[in-house]
């Protein structure tokens, strides 16, 4: 399970913010046990989106008495995907999460205000995405569990927010270093919970 | 041994057959390459291409419903915008560029005049969304078609169900897409060895291998690549091309070289429309190349040529004419689709 909507909790410590949308994707979510795949996630992605609860859930497929101590998973939509033409189902261009000046997917949206923002409106707009070089912007996240059946994996915006600056950069909005460096922090972002 | 020899012949026999099937909405030219579309992963099916057809040629894709694909993609001028040379859209907003002649598309590694987009099954989502052409939302649109019984029923007909969505909306707008084959013109039949070229003709031909064919190469009449072509920069648009989509300095001012074919019909030339003539064009290359960092290798020399031999490449250039691809009914405006009563 993606957890979002704990992620309020997570902002009240920084003041002064709100967050309008985050919506990302996860694909090839895998299991590991001391380094060997164990089991992987059958679906292409997930679209996780913080308004909506039912799309946090991600559940895969294990064989009986199998145990893990690590789950991997891509933040964001390879590069293969990103070049097939149009898909359906949490990748149709419909969620939102796809360019249209230019072809690609969006791997991570996150949209908002804050005081720090230097504009009018105090806003920030991240939508970061790329998938071809240089500026390849999907993110391999790693994470070491205790192996239970439902693990709760949080997007901590805190450790995000710590280290971007609204006031020096409060947009993003295509493929560029900007945005290559803003995936790298999202994927230092992300912590794991058994309950 | 014997068992062998009779076993080949047997698979040759299927793959013939195989090819027929397809035959109708989409046949690769004898003597032309590989297409870049995938036919065998993505197969034409012919109640795709209707349904796409439709979706071409319906304003219901614009957000007042005001503007259609062939608003700026006309049948009659190959596809594209003629008389415009900054394509308008909607409320007569003022586009960037020049649209594209839409033909050959399956021979295309990319569309866009920079290349912005990377397969045909995504690109009706750029001028859908573009403020300056229809200035709309694939979402929205789905929803309009939703509302309309003939749409579920050509849904239903294309897919085996009457779910409208975003991938099935732009699949079948690529599938229509995909069918515009243009192959033949006077050139065709000539390469064909069913006419001839007359002496001008000719001439033009020749000279048109001399100096034109390393970009414009046949039987597509373009390599399909990103060039320089040495046009002076427009500095009230300050459109640097292909740089917009890789950042990358080496991509500076380079455009898509696009398609020769149907040249007759396709004016205003070049991707801001500057050109109004054939002529001024070769003007262009013989005269006007200005130098710059990125200029295309094949435009570094002088190409020289007299008045006379523009003359006869221009002559040439009209052999890629194709009267059966601007006239063919399958491509037109799907009469019987819009005046079904259904449809409103």
């Amino acid at each position: 399970m993606f957890n979002v909507s704990d992620s309020g909790a997570t902002i009240n410590t920084t003041s002064d913010l709100k967050i309008n949308v985050l919506k990302y994707y996860v694909s090839h979510i895998r299991l590991y046990s001391n380094g060997t795949l164990v089991a992987q996630d059958p679906a292409l992605a997930h679209l996780i989106d913080a308004s909506d609860t039912s799309s946090s859930t991600c559940i895969i497929p294990v064989h009986k008495n199998v145990v893990y101590d690590e789950i991997r998973f891509d933040l964001g939509i390879d590069s293969t995907t990103n070049v097939s033409g149009v898909l359906g189902g949490d990748l149709d261009p419909t969620k939102g999460m796809y360019w249209t000046w230019q072809s690609g997917y969006i791997n991570f949206k996150l949209e908002g205000n804050a005081q720090q923002c230097t504009n009018s409106k105090k806003e920030f707009i991240f939508h970061i995405g790329g998938y071809a070089h240089p500026y390849g912007c999907i993110r391999e996240v790693s994470l070491k569990t205790g192996g239970a059946s439902k693990a709760i994996v949080v997007l901590e915006l805190k450790t995000l927010f710590d280290h971007i600056q609204l006031d020096k950069e409060a947009n993003i909005m295509s493929p560029s270093q900007s945005a290559v460096s803003f995936s790298k922090l999202l994927q230092k972002s992300f912590i794991v919970k058994e309950p | 041994m014997k068992t062998k020899v009779f076993v080949f012949l047997f698979l040759l026999i299927v793959l013939a057959g195989f090819h027929t099937v397809n035959d109708s909405l989409f046949e690769v030219p004898k003597g032309w390459p590989k297409p870049q579309h995938d036919f065998l992963k993505k197969p034409l099916l012919k109640e795709t291409v209707e349904l796409g057809r439709a979706l071409f040629y319906d304003q219901i894709l614009s957000r007042n419903n005001s503007v259609s694909c062939a608003s700026c993609h006309s049948q009659y001028t190959a596809f594209t915008h003629v008389d415009h040379a900054l394509s308008h859209g909607i409320d007569d907003r003022i586009g960037k560029r020049n649209s594209p002649a839409l033909m050959n598309l399956a021979w295309q590694k990319s569309f866009m005049w920079d290349g912005a987009v990377n397969h045909i099954e995504v690109q009706a989502l750029a001028p859908i969304s573009n403020p300056l052409e229809m200035d709309e939302n694939i979402s929205s649109v789905v929803k309009k078609l939703n509302a309309t019984v003939q749409y579920q029923k050509l849904f239903y007909k294309a897919f085996g169900d009457s779910a409208i969505t975003g991938e099935r909306t732009l699949k079948a707008i690529s599938q229509f897409m995909l069918t515009l084959v243009s192959s033949n013109s006077k050139y065709d039949s000539v390469m064909r060895k069913e006419t001839h070229f007359n002496a001008q003709e000719n001439r033009g031909y020749n000279l048109f291998k001399k100096h034109c064919s390393s970009c414009h190469t046949e039987p597509l009449f373009t390599n399909d690549r990103f060039e320089n072509n040495g046009l002076p920069v427009d500095t009230s648009l300050m459109d640097k091309g292909r740089y917009a989509i890789t950042q990358n300095p080496k991509d500076s001012l380079l455009f898509k070289v696009p398609t020769l074919r149907n040249i007759e019909f396709s004016y205003p030339y070049m991707h801001d429309g500057r050109f109004k003539k054939l002529s001024d064009v070769l003007k262009h290359y013989s005269n006007g190349i200005t130098h710059s960092p990125t200029l295309s290798k094949e435009l570094l020399g002088p190409i020289v040529m007299t008045s006379e031999e523009r003359v006869d490449i221009i002559a040439f250039l009209l052999t890629l004419t194709d009267k059966t691809f601007l006239f063919d009914k399958r491509f037109s405006y799907p009469k019987t689709f819009f005046s079904d009563p259904a449809k409103d």
